[in-house]
């Protein structure tokens, strides 16, 4: 009876081992296969990991660097862009340190039609995303011309 | 007795030869697992909106190019390139004064660097006669496709004449180096 108990005892130790250890074989199975598949798909991130880095390093620096300022080749484009063929600018000047614009020129149109010409000229300079104000700081009549002096402060 | 003591080395040896190696394995590759998890679950943060892994991989790879001559190490290609490219476009140099290259500095006064190398700038003093539209055309490649990364400080224009057309242009650039 005793050895038969041994002998029971014995088998359903020696089961109870070897399933566990089954058990952990089939789990280092499962997991080498899940960090191959892990490890495949990370590689093919990889490269995407390190060109953000790069373009997100570059990116950085370049807004670091324009912090503050306008472009000045948007503003060009814009003054083309806008400046009716009423109007003739003989100058125009551009600050980023103090984010001032100047603009100087004279209106071709005489009375009304030149105070209206100057007067859309300024709301299309202030409608700009580039610019925060357009003021009219002169204009007046000088050898028969109608001249004009805006200042315009920057977006910043 | 000897049954008794066969049965405990026996179960010895198997814990401590086969049991704990096997469950000490498992344990580490749980932890590269969850390793390689995070790292994957980082990336994919990046990629957050896009549409598929190539189209991330050709836009990222797009910029890379764009921005990788951006920032050059020496000043003398730019600095060749800024009267040719002006030449180009029909516009006369009246001069071109290059400054001292100066270290790049932040809010704090300490110096700016990326990939281990100090980020410097060469300001530039350029006088130009043109026409209005192609001084905006130069001003656009300048940001674009110059092989330097340039930022306009100031900008002065004048009519040169009356009857003429042309521009007289003074603008006053950085040009943006790595050391």
């Amino acid at each position: 009876m005793r050895k038969t108990f041994l002998r029971f005892a014995a088998i359903f130790i020696a089961a109870a081992f070897i399933f566990s250890q089954l058990l952990i074989n089939s789990q280092i199975s499962d997991c080498k296969k899940r960090l191959k598949t892990a490890q495949l798909y990370l590689q093919g991130l990889e490269e995407i990991k390190n060109l953000k880095y790069f373009v997100d390093t570059r990116e950085n620096l370049i807004n670091l660097i324009r912090r503050g300022k306008v472009p000045a080749e948007g503003l060009l484009k814009l003054i083309s862009a806008i400046v009716p063929s009423s109007i003739i600018l003989d100058e125009f000047s551009l600050d980023q340190s103090t984010h001032i614009m100047r603009l100087r020129g004279i209106v071709v149109l005489g009375g009304d039609s030149a105070a209206q010409a100057l007067a859309d000229f300024i709301n299309a300079l202030g409608n700009s995303k580039f610019i925060h104000e357009a003021n009219l700081i002169s204009s007046g009549e000088a050898q028969g011309k109608n001249t004009f002096e805006i200042e315009c402060i920057l977006a910043q | 007795m000897i049954i008794s003591v066969s049965a405990f080395l026996l179960f010895l040896f198997f814990w401590l030869f086969l049991f704990m190696p096997a469950h000490k394995q498992v344990a580490a590759l749980k932890n590269e697992l969850i390793l390689a998890d995070q790292q994957i679950q980082s990336i994919e943060l990046l990629l957050a909106g896009a549409q598929s892994q190539d189209q991330v991989v050709r836009l990222l790879k797009e910029k890379q190019r764009y921005l990788s001559n951006k920032f050059p190490q020496k000043e003398e290609e730019g600095l060749r390139l800024i009267p040719e490219l002006a030449r180009k476009m029909d516009i006369d140099i009246i001069s071109l004064l290059p400054g001292t290259r100066t270290e790049l500095l932040d809010a704090s006064n300490k110096q700016i660097a990326i990939e281990n190398r100090a980020v410097s700038y060469l300001p530039v003093t350029l006088e130009l006669s043109c026409y209005f539209k192609d001084l905006v055309k130069y001003a656009i490649e300048l940001r674009t496709t110059f092989p330097a990364f340039t930022s306009i400080n100031s900008l002065d224009i004048k009519r040169e004449g009356q009857t003429s057309g042309k521009i007289r242009a003074n603008i006053k650039f950085n040009l943006y180096l790595l050391n």
